[in-house]
């Protein structure tokens, strides 16, 4: 058993906003996996807005995470879909999402400990827009958290803002002691009075405090290593915005990021969303899968972009 | 800010200590575009006086760096302070080089430039008044070819290692920067040698009051206008606000694309108005209607 969990992956695909392609990408690295017999099961964690399905070009399922979510009688594999895809199966998402949208902690730690213990090389979560608490929790579960970001204003403060809250949010989780939690919130806004402005701020901050708790900050901020890829791109100014936010990150947060590669504007991504004919799966070479290729190898082998 | 100053170099050009000079050059390129003004992936983290600190960083490091003999003191320098158990901290700034340096040949640093000169050690507040002289715009003629590192073995590598290389398609050309810049603000007027405390005192209280009375609704440009009446710079206005001079200025031209959201905005107005000693309700009530309500009604 322990064996099996050793050799499991679980890639959740975030970003901060609505419509930047989250599900596009979760869906197509799905099937690029499950095409080279990579046993792959797609879970729909946008609890109150799922539609990976659609993005699957599969119908709205019979049986959905809410199943199992509210009845503790049904088992994950009870909501496990099969698809023409031998390798690739699909927990697809809550349609009514009274009830799942705010799980109680107990179901959230049923629903996670039964994620994990899906029988498959990799489990890909599709996560929501914003930042719950909620949304984070999923992204610090999984072993590699990929936020998807286009290259405009708005989707960038937003990443920026989801890297925030994931990592005081993992910072938080560290401690019980009801100060530094104290300290923690009131650096998450930006005009707080103890002057923190960033990540290593606070950790310095804290390490007045409490000098073995600072250091242990240190070791979760080091460990967080947080993905990006920059969807729509249209230029190679856009393309070495991932490089930018990769220098900024290190810089503002002190975090390392990886910029696994990007997706160009192709009218083909949303024609094959249209036709609900996810884009990788018959075999079409236009650049946008190009892309999603390096994309899912690059993930695959702990790659990046290099700039060349 | 603190920390970036305890950084050594190759942290600081975000590059390995075993990088080629190619790779070095290359970060710098990248840092120049990183940290200008307006760039997209640094407006929402660091103000404009950050990003020239941190412009002035990476010009002293690639300085360093890209010039073997002064590479090499360098280095030598750091494994000096690894030995004496002193790695972290300011002390990486305290790197002297034995002689005066060459002016490079890449003409990046310009003479002017005081940290071309023979020594790095004035105080740092005269440092970074000028280092903004060396920084010139990225050179945006050479396109950039993006590949991943040499693959190595992996469940992918038999089935389409080739399909999966990541490779920068011709197509994508050099023109967005250009669109970029067209939107970010032109050059500001230089600041005024204005102190916040006088600045409270309108420059021609007169010409103020007449104008006030001819004002019907506080909007950007009358925001503006009453501003420089009162003698004010942007500049003046951020650093008593602590609101971003960018976003000041595009809340007077009204873009309202590049600002956050709408309650953020009613916030800043209010600051605004309480600086040029406006009565704040009114004028965030103005401005919000003018921008934010649907406009055919
Ligand atoms: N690379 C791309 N080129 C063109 N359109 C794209 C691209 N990526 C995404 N889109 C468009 O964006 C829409 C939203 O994508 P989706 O994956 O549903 O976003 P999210 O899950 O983040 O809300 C898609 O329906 C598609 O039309
Ligand atoms: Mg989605």
């Amino acid at each position: 058993m322990g064996k099996i969990l050793k050799e499991k992956e679980i890639i959740a695909i975030g970003g901060g906003k609505g419509g930047v392609g989250k599900s596009f990408l979760a869906s197509n690295l799905g099937i690029i996996l499950a095409k080279n017999q990579i046993k792959t099961v797609l879970v729909d964690a946008d609890l109150g807005g799922a539609n990976l399905h659609t993005c699957l070009g599969i119908q709205a399922p019979e049986v959905t995470l809410s199943d199992f979510v509210n009845n503790t009688n049904v088992r994950i594999e009870d909501v496990v879909l099969r698809t023409s895809l031998d390798n690739l199966m699909l927990i697809s998402g809550a349609q009514d999402f009274l009830g799942i949208a705010n799980p109680k902690y107990s179901q959230k730690l049923r629903l996670v400990r039964a994620i994990e213990n899906l029988n498959v090389r990799y489990i890909i979560l599709d996560l929501g827009a914003g930042t719950s608490n909620n949304t984070l929790d999923f992204f610090l579960l999984a072993d590699r958290g990929v936020l998807m970001v286009l290259p405009e204003p708005t989707s960038i403060e937003n990443a920026y803002r989801f890297i925030k809250s994931a990592l005081y949010r993992k910072l938080r989780m560290l401690t019980r002691e009801p100060q530094v939690r104290a300290v923690i919130e009131k650096a998450m806004d930006k005009k707080n009075d103890l002057g923190i402005q960033s990540p290593i701020d606070l950790i310095d901050h804290i390490s007045n405090l409490n000098p073995r708790l600072g250091l242990q900050l240190e070791e979760a901020l080091n460990s967080f290593r947080p993905a990006i890829v920059l969807n729509q791109v249209r230029s190679m100014a856009d393309v070495r915005i991932g490089f930018s936010m990769q220098s900024a990150c290190k810089k503002f947060f002190g975090l390392q990021v990886d910029y696994l590669g990007y997706i160009e504007n192709d009218d083909q991504v949303w024609q094959s969303i249209r036709k609900r004919q996810p884009i990788t799966l018959n075999g079409d070479h236009g650049k946008s899968v190009r892309n999603l290729r390096s994309i899912s190898y690059n993930l695959l082998h702990n790659l990046q972009l290099k700039m060349e | 800010m603190k920390s970036l100053r305890t950084q050594n170099y190759y942290d600081i050009l975000g590059v390995a200590s075993s990088a080629s000079s190619e790779e070095i050059r290359r970060a710098f390129e990248l840092s120049k575009v990183t940290f200008q003004e307006n760039s997209l992936a640094t407006y929402s983290l660091f103000t404009d006086e950050e990003n020239q600190e941190i412009l002035g960083l990476i010009s002293r490091a690639y300085e360093t760096l890209f010039n073997p003999q002064l590479r090499r003191e360098y280095d030598d320098f750091l494994e000096g302070l690894k030995m004496e158990g002193g790695y972290e901290g300011d002390r990486v700034n305290d790197f002297q080089p034995k002689q005066a340096r060459q002016p490079l040949q890449t003409k990046i640093f310009q003479p002017r430039d005081p940290l071309s000169g023979p020594s790095f050690s004035q105080p740092p507040s005269q440092q970074s008044s000028s280092r903004q002289v060396s920084i010139q715009p990225a050179r945006q003629s050479r396109p950039e070819q993006l590949r991943t590192r040499p693959p190595e073995a992996g469940p992918l590598r038999e089935n389409a290692p080739e399909q999966l290389r990541a490779e920068a398609p011709e197509h994508l050309r050099e023109n967005a920067p250009e669109q970029l810049r067209a939107e970010a603000p032109g050059p500001e007027p230089a600041p005024l040698p204005l102190s916040p405390d006088s600045a409270e005192i309108p420059k021609n209280r007169e010409a103020l009051d007449k104008y006030l009375e001819s004002v019907t609704v506080f909007n950007g440009p009358v925001l503006k206008k009453i501003r420089e009446l009162h003698g004010l710079t942007l500049e003046n206005i951020a650093e008593q606000t602590k609101i971003r001079r960018t976003y000041l200025k595009y809340l007077e031209e009204e873009e309202l694309t590049f600002l956050p959201a709408e309650i953020y905005v009613k916030g800043f107005i209010v600051l605004m108005a309480r600086m040029l000693d406006l009565p704040a309700d009114r004028v965030s009530k103005d401005y919000m209607d003018t921008n934010y309500k649907d406009k055919s009604q």
